[in-house]
Formats: structure tokens, sequence, C-alpha cells
């Protein structure tokens, strides 16, 4: 009887299958990924993830396409304008990668609505199917672009035991940070982090990719090593101006 | 001489990354920050936290040395 980590074996992972332990493998493809946000850091968090492995993905987004997303946002094109990002990244991701198991809520994703879809059967679009009952870890994926939509998630990732890999990112710079359960937002950014103000409009597109980056290889590590990831004490600061990178503990 | 940085906007705040102050310990994070908005004006309508010589502290913690200061403003965006 074949494991579930030889659809690892796949070809088309050939590049990195020896460079994750039979652990990480298994956990990569026992996750489901509940991803906040298929916006700049959302886009190439999620390409990178179904380049890994045909993993399980919620993707949760409410909005629509717009012109200026095209600076950023790689998994869209000219003609997408207008359609709901979270169903486009899923109808893309599976032409990536035709092995992922991935659903589209264009939706707002919080405790409340990811309850209230979940006690519906989960609809299914562009041929791919639910997450399967295969499913033994959670995991949140923050890609979201205000503190205040951040506080929202922080109730489901407590109830589902999942850490929160944490990205932003606003004019030349961005941060990253992963918090595991029993650490969250006002920990690391104090207690009024959910009033912090919206983040400036403009932004470069290599900020989003190089965070995103960071996230993922949080990602990683976590299925490596699930109590502990290079950045679950750290705050990692990118300075796009400078070229530089800080670590700040959080304690 | 502490050396104080800047992050992200509160750099085109203060108009520099990095600057060295003589700071009189011990004092607050808090009282930290007063001086430094003090120094910059502009720093008082700011969200940031301060990290000491690369661990983020509280405003109340009391400080009785510090080398570098770090001050981090959180970036919102997606």
């Amino acid at each position: 009887m074949s494991k579930p980590t030889d659809a690892l074996r796949d070809e088309r992972y050939l590049r990195h299958y020896e460079l994750l332990s039979e652990d990480a493998r298994q956990r990569l493809l026992s996750t489901r990924f509940i991803v906040a946000g298929a916006g700049g850091l959302g886009c190439h968090v999620l390409e990178l993830l179904v380049r890994i492995a045909p993993v399980q993905l919620e993707i949760w987004d409410p909005a629509l396409l717009d012109a200026p997303d095209l600076n950023r946002q790689a998994l869209y094109t000219p003609q997408d304008l207008g359609q709901p990002k979270a169903m486009l990244a899923v109808a893309r991701l599976s032409a990536i990668n035709p092995g992922i198991q991935a659903v589209a809520h264009v939706r707002s994703l919080n405790a409340t609505t990811y309850n209230e879809q979940h006690h519906n059967t989960l609809q299914s679009t562009q041929g791919s199917s639910a997450p399967s009952p295969q499913t033994a870890h959670s995991a949140v994926l923050d890609c979201l672009d205000s503190f205040g939509a951040r506080a929202g998630i922080e109730p489901l990732a407590r109830d589902l035991a999942a850490p929160i890999f944490h990205g932003g990112v606003e004019l030349w710079y961005g941060q990253s940070t992963t918090l595991l359960p029993g650490f969250g937002y006002a920990d690391a950014f104090g207690p009024d982090f959910a009033v912090k103000a919206p983040a400036a409009k403009p932004i470069l597109p290599h900020i989003p990719a190089l965070i995103a980056s960071l996230q993922v290889a949080e990602i990683l590590a976590w299925c490596e090593s699930p109590d502990s990831t290079p950045l679950s004490s750290v705050l990692c600061v990118y300075d796009g101006r400078r070229h530089r990178l800080d670590h700040i503990r959080w304690r | 001489m502490t050396r104080i940085r800047y992050f992200g906007p509160l750099m085109e705040l203060t108009g520099t990354d990095e600057e060295h102050l003589n700071i009189t310990f011990p004092l607050t994070v808090g009282e930290l920050r007063g001086a430094l908005e003090q120094q910059h004006p502009a720093l008082a309508t700011e969200s940031f936290r301060i990290a000491v010589d690369a661990v983020m502290r509280d405003t109340d913690t009391t400080l009785s040395a510090a080398g570098e200061v770090a001050c981090l403003p959180a970036f919102a965006g997606g």
C-alpha cells in the first residue's frame, strides 16, 4: 500500500523532494492551509505552495480584481479584471498543479464565516474538490491588508489550534513572523494592534514577493518542527530601500 | 551614546534612519519614547513599538541601559 507522501514522488517535485523530511512531507500533505487574502502576499504564497506539493487550500477573499492589483498580484492578468480574486486564484493554481485540492470563498475570513461555510457543503470550483478527510492539521496564512481584518482571524486560529503565518507590507517595507498557538497579535504588535492605521496604498511589487517567500519558508519550517520555527519568537523586518533584514525578538 | 534606529515611514518623518543620542538611564520605555518625541515631534502621532537591543519592550519596562533602540511601526498591507 502506498504512503500518502508518495504523492510527492512525482517528477515535478524532484528538485526539492529530498530537502524535506518524511515528517515534513506528511504534515505538508495533511494540513489544510486556510489562506486569508489572495492579493499581493497571497498570490506569491499560494503559487509557491502549490509548486511545492499538491496541498489542500481554502482561499478566502471578498474582493474583485482591480487594475492597480496587477503590479504585484502575480496570478492574474488584465483579462481577469472585475472577477473575484479567490475564484481566479483557484483556477490559476489548479492549472499550475492539477493535484491540489482548492476551494474558493468570495468573502472575508473570520470565525463566523468559517463556521457558516463549514456547516454547509463546501463548494468546489474549476474541477477542484473539497479538502480531503485526511486533514490532520490546519494553518492560517495571514495575507490580509489591515490589522482590523487580522483581529477577525485570530479567534478562528485559536479555535483550530492553528499557527498564523503573518506577513505585512507597505511602501518599501515588510515584516513576517509566525504566531504559534498561545501567542497572538496583541502579544506581537501591542494591545491596540487592531486599530492601527490602514496600510499606505503605494507598494513596490518585489516587497510582497520577498515577504511571501519568508512566509513559505516558515510554513516549511513548521512542517519540520511544529513547536518552534525560526520566526516563532522573532519579527523579521525588511527595509527594501537599504536592502536590509533585521530580526527583533518578541521577548 | 545610544544608537536610535527608525524603520519604515518613521525614517521619512525623522529624516534619518539612525542617530546617536545621549539618553539618561534609568528610564521607562514610555519615557524613552517621550524623549524621542521631543527630538522629533512628528513621532508623537505615530503608532510604533520600541525594541531595545533587538528585543521588543513594553511601555512600562524600565531600562537601565540600551546600546541600540529600534522604533518599529507595523506594516499593515498585504
